[in-house]
């Protein structure tokens, strides 16, 4: 078992100013390796993007760390030290938005370039190489165009490459394929995955669709009002959940290898933070619910070979559970 | 069996703006290239694309609200005038797909609902308060909800709220574009159930545009394939997902099986 590459420990967040006051995402751990990719998955709202975004240090104005820290190689991890600030790197969901529409593409990744002192026409060579190591065909031609100029799915690799600029070690994905059509986003994952087995980065990815964690990534966790629910090996999570809101989650998703109607909803909306329940976050939802369930707070433990998962009850329900995410 | 809605020789263009920078010599854009469609009785059709196929173009024009540039658009065997006529805009109805941009911010749930209502008079005064609970539970949400403004609801919340006010005029047809491409897969498989549900009760025929092939799988009966304005295949869903005919339904078909999920074991 080699050393996590990124860690982070127990982070919570609060938007509140007090400290424990108005928590956003309540003591999340992860550990992802050299050349892994982890999936963070989750519904809106569930904190998948705000523990990204404080991985980086890109929290929003009125968002706190309240607790825990970020681990680089087994050192604190400091986003605005020079050093430091070069080894994470970050895509987001919407391209559009995370170009500068006045910049030039080759200057959006020479800006990236500039960090580690290749300047002038160094750089515009760089960038091109950039360019046509994360597909964009004509990239000398296409270095010199604007970012109105390039389709969802050019524009999403111009986002890579704007973050593999800085050389990092770390690749954090906020739902980078979301925006974009069914082939394009097919292209971008096997991008992003050549991309981590050539460079042999350490990805999360945080998404709300399993399917692309499916393709993806080998490690899964599920996030759910503020906390992880259950993590382990994306295959035998998805096999056998070992938490009844994983195998909702699961049951809720439309196949195409199969017309299954009525589809499988979950009743009522995930709470917002501020309407964390007690006890299990999961119980005013759960079809297993106990009067155990409602008391101390329940923490992730083990249930199996590299599995975690947050449920006192999942090794009672385990059968249940598999029947219930056909 | 009968179409509800048919379209003949269907064009779209929109005209360059006259706005030009330097160097553009933009033509006019062609949306839509000839389209040939009918939307049968009480069908469940899903349109399917890409961004820029022309799908919410299509949606548009069969709801009435935009004027072919050419061909016509017949509802039960008439050919539509524009602009239309109230009863045909009520038949007809458009759910966009964003609520939260469609929803009026200032205005509470039921504010809408009652002022549509009392608009199209379909309802006397005394029955209104009344009605608007009626559609609130037709949902599948509570007459609470009335009082609520579409800033505080969830997304899927909204999405059900658009649903109601599409529904309180009763009408025949339904287009829904992209209406749960936001929303997480457990939201969604509500709202999916929900259009169902409300075909059968309510006798509704549905066009459902989307670009995720898994959605259309799950509730579609029939399904069109467009590609830059034009319809490449069509065709009953189990049909032509299982032998797709174009190179394009082929690729598409590939790259969202490409995304399935394992079958769970059986214990």
């Amino acid at each position: 078992m080699t050393e996590a590459l990124l860690e982070v420990r127990e982070l919570s967040l609060r938007a509140g100013r007090r400290a424990g006051e108005g928590r956003v995402v309540d003591r999340v751990s992860l550990e992802v390796r050299r050349g892994e990719c982890l999936g963070l998955v989750g519904e809106s709202g569930a904190g998948k993007s705000l523990t990204l975004r404080a991985i980086i240090g890109l929290l929003p104005a009125a968002v706190y760390l309240d607790h825990g820290e970020v681990l680089l190689d087994g050192r604190p991890y400091r986003s605005r030290s020079r050093e430091g600030g070069a080894r994470i790197g970050m895509v987001f969901q919407e391209p559009k938005a995370a170009l500068n529409p006045l910049m030039r593409t080759r200057d959006l990744i020479a800006e990236g370039l500039r960090g580690r002192g290749v300047r002038g026409a160094a750089a515009t060579e760089a960038a091109i190489a950039l360019m046509e190591e994360v597909g964009i065909d004509h990239a000398a031609r296409r270095s010199r165009a604007w970012p109105h100029e390039l389709s969802g799915g050019q524009r999403q690799r111009v986002a890579i490459a704007m973050a593999l600029a800085a050389e990092p070690s770390v690749l954090l994905c906020d739902e980078p394929t979301t925006a974009l059509d069914v082939i394009v986003q097919e292209r971008i994952i096997e991008l992003l995955d050549r991309l981590r087995v050539q460079r042999d980065l350490a990805i999360v990815f945080v998404t709300h669709d399993i399917a692309v964690i499916n393709r993806l990534a080998s490690r899964v966790a599920l996030m759910y009002a503020g906390r992880i629910l259950e993590q382990g090996p994306t295959a035998a999570v998805l096999a056998r959940p070992h938490h009844p809101y994983t195998a909702r989650l699961l049951a809720s998703q439309p196949r195409i290898d199969q017309a299954k109607r009525p589809l499988r909803a979950l009743s009522g909306d995930p709470p917002g933070p501020g309407e964390w329940p007690e006890g299990c976050r999961f119980h005013p939802r759960c079809m297993h619910v106990k009067p155990d369930c409602l008391k101390a707070p329940y923490e992730l433990h083990s249930s199996g070979k590299s599995r975690q998962s947050a449920c006192i009850r999942c090794s009672e329900i385990e059968h249940e559970l598999e029947r219930e995410s056909q | 069996m009968s179409a509800v809605l048919q379209a003949s020789n269907l064009s779209v263009e929109f005209a360059a703006g006259r706005l030009r920078l330097r160097r553009s010599r933009a033509a006019a854009t062609i949306a839509l290239r000839g389209l040939e469609i009918e939307i049968p009785k009480g069908g469940f059709v899903g349109i399917v694309g890409e961004s820029g196929a022309g799908k919410s173009t299509l949606a548009r024009a069969l709801s009435g609200i935009i004027r072919p540039s050419t061909g016509t658009i017949h509802y039960r065997g008439e050919p539509i005038d524009y602009p239309r006529e109230r009863d045909l805009a009520r038949a007809i109805q458009m759910v966009p797909q964003d609520p939260g941009s469609s929803l009026n911010p200032a205005l509470s749930v039921g504010a809408v609902l009652r002022e549509l209502l009392r608009f199209h008079e379909l309802t006397p005064p005394e029955r209104i308060e009344r009605d608007c609970g009626e559609l609130m539970e037709l949902v599948g949400l509570t007459a609470a909800t009335l009082a609520a403004k579409p800033r505080v609801l969830s997304g899927g919340q909204r999405q059900r709220v658009a649903l109601a006010r599409a529904l309180a005029v009763s009408p025949t047809v339904l287009i829904a574009d992209e209406i749960v491409s936001a929303l997480d897969s457990p939201v969604q498989a509500g709202i999916l159930n929900l259009l169902l549900e409300l075909r059968e009760r309510l006798g509704l025929t549905i066009v459902l545009i989307a670009h995720d092939l898994a959605v259309v799988s799950a509730v579609c009966e029939h399904v069109l394939i467009m590609r830059e304005g034009e319809i490449l295949e069509r065709g009953p869903v189990q049909q032509v997902f299982a032998a797709p005919t174009s190179a394009y339904t082929r690729s598409l078909l590939d790259a969202a099986r490409r995304l399935v999920l394992p079958t769970v074991r059986e214990p």
